[in-house]
């Protein structure tokens, strides 16, 4: 008589262990990060040069910047998207927790909390410095610009940063700023790479800024770098002008440092094989 | 009476009951185009595929895709409709519910080559079933009048989304934004473990909802999963505030150099073609979540 009774409440158990079990790693795999697929860069011409100011995409590490920032005595905060999401849950945990103790919510409420999110396990690392006079940025300095926000980022913490960028803000009576600046930058990476191969947009003049919405760019392209000087008017609140050195997604953003290595053993070997 | 005459008369009787037993078996040829449609479950047979061809096309299914349009009810109507103009016992609307032309499509801002697209997938149907083409024919002939009541866009270009090109040129103007921004390092990280199909669904949405058939947050996803992936009616698209929640209450937040490179990036795959207009119009929607993207909404357009 207990047999079939047994054989049912085993069943029961299993479909509710077991469906439970399948339900939580399937949650588990929905929420897994699937990171980015690097490449080495494709045949084609590299840049003769990556820095960008006093640093150079694809060698400086989080060190070297943070000894910068410390010299230069900026106030720089890591914006990662993974540190934002886990100062937003715990703050919402803190609250939740105070409201335990007062007995307004329950433990249950509270557990969903404790468990991070997936934007959590986003290695990326983004550096922002606001509010940085461009002339702290050294003899490469925009000579024009306002104080702006730079912005180094990296594709986890143990990688050389892929992405430095100098983003200012121009009123919108500094039409002839905007030119002024647009002319100065275009000209030092003219001079770096040469005429750039593209400008997409009409260039600022004083006379003539950009309309709200309305955008100019001009990128130097190699396979291991990218610059971009982008233009944008924003209306009211005057024109943004960004200024990025990256290594592209998704080239690997070691590449420049590791065909420096290989160069060198190249030539090392090179020299060798000419000496005997 | 001789035998022969017997047998010839016995014939001939058994022949002549024969033919009326045979005349009795054989249905009367329909004499109506309803019935020649197989009256109510014919109609209805057609209707549900005329309405699965206008589901799987991406041009016009937008006007179907929203909660508050009940498909079902949208099918009894079209039967009703389809049987009145065919000899039916029924008139249109008569007490169904169902609404004339006009009511129906008041405000939708359907455009002539939408009611095209429509007809054809009806024409479709109805050759796909069999019906012979003269009836094909009439149907068309009776159906297309209804364009007077239907079509408030006769150039198809008094709207933003008339004038992109519907949700396909939408759409595929998303995929470019969606594929550079995910390329670009400043911003990408945001949309790290993001449900990239279910951001290009309402982000394409929300681009056609600006004057256009989609309305932002009545997803209805169970039939729609070709065009419109990883939403649902209990799984619709949030508003800007919801979604970004976290990230611009933090103390770390997502700052307006953040937010520029944003439009930055819709601004560069926008359309060579596309009026001034219309670009303002397309990017004034992105302008528009600034102050719930980005905290306190510092730096956001007032």
């Amino acid at each position: 008589m207990w047999k079939p009774l047994a054989l049912a409440i085993a069943a029961l158990l299993l479909v509710v262990v077991g469906g439970g079990w399948w339900h939580g790693a399937k949650m588990r795999a929905a929420r897994k990060i699937v990171l980015p697929t690097y490449v080495d860069p494709p045949e084609g011409p590299r840049a003769p040069s990556t820095d960008a100011w006093p640093f150079r995409v694809g060698w400086s590490r989080r060190a070297e910047v943070d000894a910068w920032i410390g010299k230069q005595a900026l106030r720089c905060e890591d914006r990662s998207v993974a540190t934002i999401m886990r100062a937003y849950r715990e703050q919402q945990l803190a609250a939740h927790e105070a409201k335990l103790a007062r007995g307004e919510t329950d433990a249950i409420s509270t557990a969903s909390l404790k468990r991070p999110s997936p934007k959590e396990q986003i290695p990326q690392v983004r550096l922002a410095c606001d509010a940085v006079a461009a002339s702290q940025l050294g003899a490469d300095a925009p000579r024009y610009a306002p104080r702006g926000r730079l912005l180094f980022v990296f594709d986890d913490r143990d990688k050389p940063v892929r992405s430095v960028s100098f983003d200012r803000i121009f009123p919108p009576a500094d039409g002839s700023a905007v030119a002024l600046d647009w002319l100065d930058r275009k000209a030092k990476w003219t001079a770096k790479f040469g005429a750039p191969p593209h400008i997409d947009g009409r260039e600022p003049t004083g006379d003539a800024p950009l309309h709200r919405y309305e955008q100019v760019k001009a990128t130097w392209r190699f396979v291991d770098l990218e610059v971009n000087l982008t233009a944008m008017g924003t209306g009211v609140l005057g024109i943004s002008v960004s200024e990025t050195v990256e290594v592209p997604m998704p080239v690997r953003a070691d590449a420049p440092q590791r065909h420096a290595a290989a160069s060198s053993s190249s030539q090392a070997a090179a020299a060798v094989l000419a000496s005997q | 009476m001789t035998t022969t005459t017997r047998t010839t008369n016995w014939i001939a009787t058994a022949g002549l009951m024969m033919g009326l037993v045979a005349a009795g078996c054989s249905d009367p040829k329909p004499d109506t185009l309803y019935q020649r449609l197989g009256g109510e479950s014919g109609i209805n047979t057609v209707i549900g595929a005329f309405i699965g061809r206008v589901a799987g096309d991406n041009k016009i299914n937008g006007y179907f895709f929203n909660s508050s349009v009940s498909l079902a009810k949208l099918q009894s109507c079209l039967v009703l409709q389809v049987g009145s103009l065919t000899g039916g016992p029924n008139a249109y609307p008569g007490t169904s519910g169902c609404r004339d032309m006009k009511a129906a499509h008041a405000g939708l801002g359907i455009s002539m080559q939408d009611f095209t697209d429509l007809a054809g997938h009806l024409v479709a149907a109805l050759q796909a079933a069999g019906v012979a083409q003269a009836d094909v024919d009439t149907i068309v002939a009776a159906v297309t009048p209804t364009a007077t009541d239907i079509v408030e866009d006769a150039s198809n270009n008094r709207t933003v989304y008339q004038r992109l090109g519907r949700k396909p040129a939408i759409k595929t103007v998303i995929d470019a934004f969606v594929a550079k921004v995910a390329a670009n390092p400043k911003i990408m990280g945001f949309f790290g473990a993001t449900n990239i199909e279910r951001l290009k669904t309402c982000l394409v949405r929300q681009v056609c909802s600006i004057d256009g058939p989609c309305n932002y947050g009545e997803e209805i996803g169970a039939t729609t999963g070709e065009f419109e992936p990883g939403v649902s009616a209990t799984a619709a698209c949030r508003d800007m505030k919801t979604t970004h929640t976290g990230l611009m209450n933090g103390t770390n937040p997502i700052t307006i150099e953040d937010f520029n490179s944003l439009v930055g990036d819709l601004v560069a795959v926008i359309p060579a073609g596309v009026s001034d207009a219309d670009k303002t119009a397309l990017l004034t929607v992105l302008g528009s979540f600034c102050k719930d993207i980005v905290k306190d909404g510092t730096g956001c357009p007032q």
